[in-house]
């Protein structure tokens, strides 16, 4: 199922400004860990899951959280979609920001093969989920994700 | 009983079931066997060490120094220095390892068992949704001590107030949940009797994984002697009735237990084999898990 995308905003300072306030608006780790504690998976998977949560990268001399803004998209989504497992919607989200965001391969690549396993899914099932209408639910992330990517310094 | 409904709405002005996550995480003593993933990675590293000390015996053993102390060739032609060179047994290398790598399992146990002693280790996540956990252990737990302080026929304040304590001091537990939920499950525990919730409960910490089942019994056993006299009576009904639980509970968990943890898999929900009070007590709050998210 394919779906137009709409054009993605020029990275601009103001543009890069928005999209790292908005981050920074996520859900705190605290109350992010919390969630973690309250959902019905593996020690080892909620263990990966806020190593996500913890991620940083450097903007200028900024630390944009974007491993909150990731969790706190899921968590909303999974409301949305509660009948798709938790694990299967970070999974979506991470692959997607990999394969649409470059720059944050070093940083998410690692993860996914763990992540994946320990919620017992495989690359497969999440790519066959991530072709259907949740890829547009996550478009807001990868934006803002993709706007602090190209903020990034390139070394 | 009274209706299903109401009790419910007992819970409307509790915010949460545990206050202090760690302090209860604590409390299960799970430690790092939490984690599937350490478990495996201590196993890998014991065995290798266990290896590692059956071969240096092996070694030694073996060894010329050795074969020529202990099984030294003797004759004329061993004296005229024309005898094979000695050898240990193979029988006697075998039976080194094997003692080498005992000795090296038995004192890193004893010592594991030292340093327990003294460090606890807190697990950040465990594998049950907390509040289920929690709801299931306040009402298997609170049940088996409401049945212990019932003994002597009547349930003091003082015995209610010793439950409400622990459960916060102790395991953490939100004050106005522990005493709501101990209301509860003193009007939901009177037709199940003593025997069942201790084999319930028994059987809960066992199947659960993140529950060290030997350090709860002692937990439990320690928290129905707090109970009994918490009325400054020592009855004799209640020693007794503590001395059988913990019977029954050694009983249950020492043929089952290992077994258990070889070959556990993740309990995915802590599946109460307590009282019907448990989706009682976890319903407001798994009802309300899933309105926080959209806070």
């Amino acid at each position: 199922m394919s779906m137009e995308q709409p054009p993605r905003k020029p990275t601009s300072p103001e543009n890069v400004a928005a999209a790292i306030q908005e981050i920074e608006n996520s859900l705190p780790l605290r109350m992010i860990q919390r969630k973690v504690d309250q959902m019905d998976m593996s020690a080892d998977a909620k263990a990966l899951t806020m190593d996500i949560a913890r991620m940083t990268v450097k903007v200028g001399n900024q630390l944009v959280a974007i491993g909150r803004k990731i969790l706190t998209t899921v968590i909303e989504l999974a409301k949305q979609f509660p009948m798709t497992s938790f694990g299967l919607g970070l999974g979506v989200a991470i692959t997607t920001l990999i394969g649409t965001v470059p720059v944050l391969g070093p940083f998410l690549s690692p993860i996914v093969g763990p992540l994946l396993i320990s919620f017992g899914l495989t690359i497969g099932a999440v790519q066959d989920y991530a072709n259907n209408f949740y890829r547009a639910s996550i478009r807001d992330l990868t934006d803002k994700v993709a706007i602090i990517a190209q903020a990034m310094p390139t070394t | 009983m009274s209706d299903p409904s109401e009790l419910l709405h007992s819970f409307d002005h509790v915010d949460c079931v545990v206050d202090d996550p760690l302090r209860f995480k604590n409390k299960l003593a799970i430690g790092e066997d939490a984690y599937m993933s350490l478990r495996l990675k201590n196993a890998v590293v014991q065995l290798w060490n266990v290896y590692g000390a059956a071969s240096a015996g092996w070694t030694f053993a073996s060894s010329a120094h050795i074969a020529g102390i202990f099984f030294a060739r003797t004759g004329l032609m061993a004296a005229l220095g024309l005898g094979g060179a000695a050898a240990t047994p193979i029988g006697w290398v075998i039976a080194a390892s094997v003692v080498t790598g005992g000795a090296y399992y038995g004192v890193t146990r004893l010592m594991s068992g030292v340093s327990a002693s003294r460090v606890d280790v807190i697990p950040k996540f465990i594998n049950t949704p907390l509040d289920l956990i929690a709801a299931s252990l306040m009402d298997m737990l609170g049940a088996l001590s409401i049945k212990v302080a019932a003994i002597d026929g009547h349930i003091h304040d003082q015995e209610i107030k010793a439950m409400a304590d622990y459960f916060v001091d102790e395991w953490g537990f939100n004050r106005e949940y522990a005493e709501e939920a101990l209301s509860v499950i003193e009007e939901g525990c009177r037709d199940i009797t003593m025997k069942d919730l201790t084999a319930r409960l028994s059987q809960f910490i066992v199947d659960n994984p993140d529950c060290n089942a030997g350090t709860l019994r002692k937990e439990i056993l320690d928290l129905l002697k707090e109970i009994a006299e918490a009325d400054g009576h020592w009855d004799e009904r209640e020693e007794l009735a503590i001395e059988h639980i913990g019977n029954q509970l050694t009983r249950d968990q020492s043929v089952t237990t290992k077994a258990m943890r070889v070959a556990k898999v993740p309990v995915r929900i802590a599946r109460s084999a307590g009282t019907k009070t448990t989706s009682l007590l976890s319903r407001p709050f798994l009802r309300r898990r899933k309105s926080d998210s959209t806070d």
